[in-house]
């Protein structure tokens, strides 16, 4: 049995049944599956086209052993009572930022500066340092987590409103590291925030607080080092 | 290219049906598959120790290694072998090309006669060997997303290969065809669109009957014969017939 119109000789074609009507409608027919299942219609049962080889610098980075993380030691996972002692901890320092009186009487431009961090902090979560971004996610490696942690109590000078923020996310922190040490007594020893970061506790504690949104502009970052 | 499509099981009963149309010791199956299942399909339980990957390790004649079946069907199983033993065989295959071939040619399993080959899914130097000997591809799959889906890599994969052999044939067998469900018979008419000639005219349809075959280690063709699987496997051994003899 023939298979195709084409396997038949010359003088039997004509006389071969006109399969045309046939053939429109298994290609409607076909057309009408693919409207009603996607995967039909986004693959094609062909041979696709050919992939571009890979260039010489990307061979590298998928041939280079000394790129690879394999032979990375992971660290340790952190256990629970560390983020819970940070969050106890920025919670007592919410606590006395509220009993003292706000920083705008005596700092205006610092209150302002403030304001305008955590409001950017909230408003626009995407311009958060990428250090945070990073583990927001899925929070996959630890190793990514305890740089971030690192990075934050490392001795940047940091607004204390983002390390509140970042601090009170759970994320582990390695308070062993001198820097992150020293750097937390300096915030608790410094000049008492004001109402906003306050704020910011109670938003994270559940309590409903109206946003400040700041028209001015981000300050840049040596003014949110603060005039000390 | 997919597993759990049916290869081995449209393997042993297409071998069946074929059989009864060409004739007792006229067709043999062989088994490429370290699941070493085809020869459960013919009810022979017994030697399966010995096999391809034996035999080939040892240097022996695959014909030494075949298997008789009650059902007119010669079947050499691939043989329970232990990791080191499938690495070993894996390995010739891999650095002769033409293993498979050269050994059918010793076993003289094909004179005069059809050798089906089951290959394990995907890309594997088993179908490397398959397709460097045989005349004829039959690729099983079944009519829904997952199948699909695999159709464009393995025509990649056979592009790849034609370049060696540009004459040989290949066709698509859909198996486990249910026209009362919307997506088989949509991926039926997409396949029929894109494929043409390429997908094979005959479709085995949907059979509990071929399982319970298997769990009588029968062929389907045997356990029942006037079943609609069975229908569709002779057609399809004749169709298969017709396309060799071409």
């Amino acid at each position: 049995m023939p298979n195709s119109r084409d396997d038949l000789p010359m003088l039997f074609r004509s006389l071969a049944p006109d399969d045309t009507g046939f053939q429109a409608a298994v290609n409607a027919s076909a057309r009408a599956a693919g409207e009603r299942w996607p995967l039909l219609k986004a693959v094609s049962p062909k041979k696709p086209n050919s992939t571009p080889a890979l260039s010489a610098q990307e061979r590298q980075y998928w041939s280079n052993p000394a790129k690879s993380d394999v032979g990375q030691r992971k660290p340790a996972l952190s256990l629970p009572g560390a983020s819970d002692k940070m969050t106890r901890s920025l919670g007592r320092m919410s606590v006395r930022a509220v009993s003292h009186p706000p920083a705008s009487d005596r700092n205006p431009k610092r209150a302002n500066v403030s304001t305008t961090e955590i409001s950017a902090v909230q408003v626009e979560p995407e311009k958060r340092p990428n250090v945070a971004r990073s583990i927001q996610p899925t929070a996959i490696t630890t190793t990514a987590a305890m740089k971030s942690s690192s990075t934050l109590f490392s001795g940047r000078s940091q607004t204390r409103a983002d390390e509140a923020v970042d601090n009170t996310s759970g994320m582990p922190v390695n308070h062993n590291q001198p820097e992150s040490r020293a750097a937390m007594e300096k915030a608790a020893n410094a000049t008492p925030v004001d109402a906003s970061l306050a704020s910011v506790f109670s938003r994270i504690e559940g309590k409903v607080t109206e946003v400040a949104k700041s028209a001015s502009k981000p300050s840049s970052f040596l003014s949110r080092l603060g005039r000390r | 290219m997919k597993g759990g499509v049916g290869k081995t099981s449209v393997t042993a009963n297409l071998a069946a049906a074929m059989a009864s149309k060409l004739g007792r010791g006229r067709v043999s199956v062989v088994d490429l598959d370290p699941q070493n299942a085809l020869h459960w399909h013919f009810g022979l339980e017994g030697g399966t120790a010995a096999g391809a990957c034996k035999q080939s390790l040892h240097g022996a004649n695959w014909a030494d290694a075949t298997l008789a079946s009650e059902f007119g069907v010669g079947c050499l199983p691939y043989g329970m072998v232990d990791e080191p033993d499938r690495e070993a065989f894996e390995t010739i295959l891999s650095e002769q090309p033409d293993w498979v071939g050269a050994q059918l040619e010793r076993a003289r399993l094909g004179d005069d006669a059809v050798v089906l080959l089951d290959a394990p899914p995907g890309p594997s130097v088993y179908l490397k060997q398959v397709f460097a000997c045989a005349d004829l591809i039959l690729i099983v799959l079944l009519a829904d997303a997952a199948s699909y889906a695999t159709i464009p890599a393995m025509e990649s994969w056979l592009g790849e290969m034609s370049v060696s052999r540009p004459q040989l044939q290949s066709l698509y067998v859909l198996n486990q065809i249910d026209r009362t469900e919307h997506l088989n018979r949509d991926v039926t008419e997409v396949l029929l669109q894109h494929l043409g000639a390429r997908l094979a005219p005959i479709h085995i349809h949907r059979d509990e009957a071929v399982g319970e075959a298997l769990a009588f280690q029968q062929p389907v063709l045997v356990y029942d014969p006037h079943g609609q699987a069975s229908h569709d496997l002779a057609r399809l051994a004749t169709s298969v017939i017709d396309t060799l003899n071409r």
